[in-house]
């Protein structure tokens, strides 16, 4: 089994199949290309976007159904393309989609809805699709979640 | 800003060597066609803002940080998932 050095985990095995490759790279890390897609049973709902490539490199995400519920994904031809689907995902669909977190000068975790991870699970392909209309915020404050949860 | 007028089919030249075509134009859409040196990185404006986001999101996070959200959605699936409500931790993947 291959291993990998991590930046949350130490040095761990990793099994081939569960790499996922953003053939285009992500925006500002073009040739960071795989990913393995990590869970913390502690941490729960979180994911930890290791890079293979960069050991220090590693996102964190949400799956963006826990962030925004309603959220209406919409992706251009070309990231389609890129990951291998013929048409645009239906709400039924499921493709895996993550929003990728950073937190700001203020310490709010935010979550990038304008841009997220969108993987095929038939091809393995992902990639981060950013839209071109402006109905989400790249820094949605994950405290507003909060609110939304509970009410 | 500098304005200029082209239909389908006309170009401008930037630099001498990155050209600009408009291949198709629609009422709210335009085709772009674009011509340049290997060096020089074409992106789409909102591609650019996402990359100085991504630069953000790589920095270090402290995990703790996080915890009070990651408690809060947690629950919040559980319930979605079971109907009940926390404490049922859902199965591992």
């Amino acid at each position: 089994m291959p291993k990998c050095e991590t930046r949350y985990f130490g040095t761990i095995a990793f099994d081939e199949p569960s790499v996922i490759v953003f053939p285009a790279g992500l925006p500002g890390f073009a040739r960071c290309r795989r990913f393995l897609p990590l869970e913390d049973p502690w941490r729960k709902p979180l994911i930890f976007l290791q890079s293979l490539e960069e050991p220090h490199l590693c996102f964190l995400a949400l799956p963006i159904a826990a962030v925004e519920p309603a959220y209406q994904l919409k992706m251009n031809a070309d990231d389609l393309a890129l990951i291998g689907l013929e048409r645009h995902p239906e709400p039924g669909d499921q493709p895996e989609c993550w929003v990728i977190l950073a937190v700001g000068e203020d310490h709010v975790p935010s979550a990038n809805l304008l841009a997220p991870v969108v993987m095929n699970r038939a091809t393995g392909l992902a990639v981060q699709a950013v839209r071109d209309d402006s109905i989400y915020s790249c820094r949605h404050p994950l405290s507003r979640v909060e609110v939304s949860a509970c009410s | 800003m500098l304005v200029i007028r082209r239909r389908a089919g006309e170009s401008i030249l930037i630099a001498g060597e990155i050209e600009v075509e408009v291949l198709e134009t629609t009422p709210t859409r335009v085709k772009l066609g674009i011509r340049a040196p290997k060096e020089v990185d074409v992106v789409r404006k909102e591609v650019g803002l996402i990359a100085a986001e991504n630069l953000s999101a790589a920095r270090e996070i402290s995990l703790d940080l996080l915890t009070p959200v990651l408690a809060m959605l947690d629950q919040a699936a559980v319930s979605q998932e079971t109907g009940t409500h926390a404490g049922n931790r859902r199965p591992e993947r």
